[in-house]
């Protein structure tokens, strides 16, 4: 249970810090937002507590938002007296106020709440997880089966293959012993002759090699497979690491692969200047996961069923340098104009009852947007195909400038709502 | 002759590891493989072919797709599906146009059993046309009663899958439909089921009530007017044989596994009536006039229009659909069980017992079989009765009470 603090006021922060220490809560006490932001990129806490004073009002969203990334509830200590304090904390986006005269009571159930919160996030997050790769189960299942199919084949004609040969090669002992012996050797020659006739030998010694080689092609899929499967799912990740962003888009298309490879080409490009980018891993993987798997269906779509021909899905990376960007196109079906401002939306879909859920783009928006400070646009065309463009910060340890560029210069244009969205 | 068969798969490695695998065949089979649902087709034009074993998913023209052309094409080909595919919604587009679904990977000795099976069965039938009608049945009706029944019960939030498995097994379309889906592994299932209420059980109601309610697994009966013919009188004598040929079981055998075998193919063995009755109607019409005016066994007119009997055509189906060996042997050898060359008490030994002893207890309904065709007790097979050791068990078997009649 850690809490964070920010007040500059010394004695006001000691007797805050000392309530909270008797509390157990684990307070890091920082003087202002800005010394917040300087915190090391991986902490993390339940609560944030920050006094009024300390809030610029010109930053005031900003910084909340920017608190947000870290901290599961934002609280402003205000002055009761204050009457426009409250209104004006709860329209800067906070979740909450505390004052000064507050009982422990009170700050003791505001943390316990924000625990609550924290708990159901993660369940949340791991129940999404379980459900993709539980629909993902059934085509890795089969890119699985596929392989082990003809690893037992040919396995088996391997060792039918030596049974015969072991016979060959029995004769031929028997032919040298015999001509040691000076024994009958037209006999043990013609032995030798009908074993050979016998084992299809010219057969045995064309077919064996190859049969070798695809049963290690199979072993390798096999073992590639499962190994995409378990780093694209990254057990126990939760935190930034430091993600090779090539190496996820070539997991997340393997494990991905029984999704797209009957309806389209794969193509991937990577910058090789791309450093590796700070980032959940399994959440961003998820995120292309979604991208890869919408794409295919748009092919599928605009195809129709039985058709000869396949579609093309191109996945590659730039750096954009403070970005990374990740582009994911296909030349599928496309988004209706009308329906471009909507698709990040939860529960927005334009597939079938009990096809889409309409998760994977809100899904998508969340994690690139909220918790990388990124950002997805869309560029699409009815019939042409669709291309999502993901950005992400490479070092997400925020620099004050850094900060105040994303603030005061938004450029870039964040996929947050769905006039700028348009506005693409 | 050798078994001609054609193997489909869209992965290469696959043809080639099967080619090797199945090289030890070559004296029996003669093997084509084509990579792909185009590339089959092409072959399938050039030559023929008694058997299809094709993958599911492939690019272009996919499995489904391919089998339900082969089926109107080449009705007669044996159609069985090789995949690793394990999504239900996939499965079912697959489970019209095939005969038997074998899942990857598959173990050599299954899918050359599989294949031996199905085949075996298709030189009984010598009429083109009813072994092209045969081959290309998906689904048998059901009485609309029990069909109507069955769709309510699955339409009820508070379906239970003990009156579905009732249902079902007191239907003989319904049984032998169902009895396919998990015999031959569609879905991932162990193999040698026997009762319907075990097969609902394992296919659960989520698998249930898609292939009931949508994709129509089972179908409604039409009376097809024929004299001498009704469904209810067939479903009736079906049930009262099954009844009595598990009491014979029972009296011969603890084996659990031989006694439900006994009742399904007692179920079961007059199915080929139903298959000839719904799809030759006027030839079934002939055969029934026939033995009518020759006064002899209903089977032996059948034998005589379409160059076999019920028994036949009915196990060719249930052989093709692969249920259990001791099943489709019962249904097939049930008028002339000698022919089985068998040693032991069977199903089929219950199944003809019980089927002896119900015509003598109805030879005096009209409706069923010709009067003067039924049996009395010295009609009894003494040939088979010793060959399988039992000659002296008839009596016993007479006195098992029978139910039903």
């Amino acid at each position: 249970m850690k809490t964070l603090l920010v007040e500059s006021d010394p004695k006001r922060q000691e007797r805050w810090e000392q309530r909270l220490r008797d509390l157990d809560a684990q307070p890091t006490v920082v003087a202002s937002c800005a010394d917040a932001m300087q915190l090391p990129n991986n902490s993390r806490f339940l609560l944030a507590i920050v006094a009024s004073s300390e809030i610029d009002r010109e930053l005031i969203q900003g910084a909340v938002r920017e608190l947000k990334r870290q901290c599961q509830v934002v609280l402003c200590l205000i002055d009761r007296q204050d009457a426009q304090a409250d209104r004006a904390a709860y329209e800067a986006g906070f979740d909450g106020c505390l004052f000064d005269d507050s009982s422990d009571l009170e700050i003791a159930t505001k943390i316990g709440q924000a625990n609550d919160l924290e708990k159901i996030e993660l369940r949340l997050a791991q129940a999404q997880k379980l459900e993709s790769i539980g629909e993902l189960a059934a085509g890795i299942a089969h890119e699985i089966n596929t392989p082990i199919q003809y690893v037992g084949d040919n396995t088996r004609f391997v060792q039918t293959a030596c049974d015969d040969l072991v016979d060959v090669l029995q004769s031929c002992q028997a032919l040298i012993a015999t001509l040691n012996e000076e024994g009958d050797v037209d006999k043990a020659k013609q032995t030798l002759q009908t074993s050979l006739d016998d084992a299809d030998v010219e057969y045995l010694l064309e077919e064996i090699p190859s049969a070798i080689t695809q049963t290690l092609d199979g072993v390798d899929r096999v073992a590639n497979i499962v190994r995409a499967m378990k780093e694209f799912s990254h057990p126990g990740v939760s935190e930034m690491a430091l993600t090779d962003l090539s190496n996820a888009i070539e997991n997340t298309v393997m494990v991905a692969r029984n999704e797209w490879k009957y309806v389209a080409e794969m193509e991937t490009e990577f910058d090789p200047d791309l450093p590796p980018v700070s980032c959940l891993p399994g959440e961003l993987n998820q995120v292309l996961l979604n991208m890869v798997v919408n794409s295919a269906h748009a092919i599928a779509e605009s195809l129709g069923e039985s058709s000869e021909q396949k579609g093309k899905i191109k996945i590659s990376t730039h750096l954009a340098t403070p970005f990374a960007e990740i582009r994911i196109s296909d030349n599928g079906t496309g988004v209706a104009e009308e329906d471009i401002q909507r698709i990040f939306a939860p529960f927005f879909t334009t597939k079938a009852v009990g096809k889409g859920t309409g998760q994977g783009l809100a899904i998508a928006q969340t994690v690139i947007v909220e918790k990388h400070g990124g950002a997805i646009e869309v560029e699409s065309q009815l019939g042409q195909g669709t291309t999502f463009i993901i950005k992400i910060p490479i070092d997400q340890t925020r620099t004050p400038e850094g900060l105040s560029d994303a603030e005061q210069t938004p450029e870039l244009p964040k996929a947050n709502s769905p006039e700028q969205l348009a506005a693409d | 002759m050798k078994t001609r068969i054609l193997f489909v798969d869209d992965e290469p490695n696959v043809l080639s590891g099967l080619r090797r695998m199945l090289r030890s065949q070559r004296k029996e089979w003669e093997m084509q493989f084509a990579n792909g649902g185009a590339a089959a087709l092409e072959l399938l034009e050039q030559e023929s072919f008694d058997v299809i074993v094709s993958d599911m998913r492939m690019p272009g023209i996919d499995g489904a797709e391919l089998l339900t052309r082969v089926s109107k094409q080449y009705p007669n080909m044996v159609r069985l599906v090789l995949s690793g595919q394990s999504e239900h919604e996939k499965i079912f587009r697959a489970i019209g146009p095939a005969h038997q679904f074998l899942s990857k990977p598959c173990e050599p000795g299954n899918l050359i059993g599989t294949i031996q099976r199905a085949c075996g069965l298709h030189s009984q039938l010598q009429d083109k046309a009813l072994m092209n009608i045969t081959s290309q049945l998906s689904s048998l009706p059901s009485l609309p009663q029990v069909y109507s029944d069955l769709v309510c019960e699955l339409s009820s939030d508070e379906a239970s899958l003990q009156r579905i498995g009732e249902r079902i097994e007191s239907d003989i379309a319904m049984t032998a439909k169902v009895l396919q889906l998990v015999n031959s592994s569609f879905f991932g299932l162990p193999q040698h089921v026997t009762c319907p209420q075990h097969a609902v059980a394992l296919l659960g109601l989520d698998v249930i009530r898609p292939l009931v309610l949508s994709a129509g697994i089972f179908t409604q009966y039409t009376d097809p007017g024929i004299e001498g013919f009704s469904l209810e009188h067939l479903l009736e004598h079906s049930l009262a044989v099954a009844t009595s040929a598990r009491r014979v079981a029972e009296t011969e055998s603890d084996n659990q596994h031989l006694i439900d075998d006994a009742f399904i193919a007692g179920m079961l063995h007059d199915i080929g009536k139903l298959i000839l009755a719904v799809n030759l109607p006027s030839r079934y019409s002939d055969s029934l006039e026939l033995a009518r005016k020759e006064e002899i066994p209903h089977w032996q007119a059948e034998q005589k229009e379409f160059g076999c009997t019920h028994a036949e055509v009915g196990a060719h189906l249930m052989g093709l659909w692969g249920l259990p060996n001791s099943i489709v042997e019962a249904i097939a050898f049930h008028h002339r069980p000698l022919d089985s060359s068998t040693t032991e008490f069977t199903a089929l030994t219950a199944v003809y017992a019980a089927n002896m002893q119900q015509h003598v207890n109805v030879s005096t309904d009209a409706s069923e079989e010709p009067p003067a065709s039924s049996p009395n007790v010295t009609d009894w097979d003494a040939s088979y009765l010793s060959a399988i050791g039992m000659s002296d068990r008839m009596n016993v078997w007479g006195s098992v009470p029978c139910i039903g009649s």
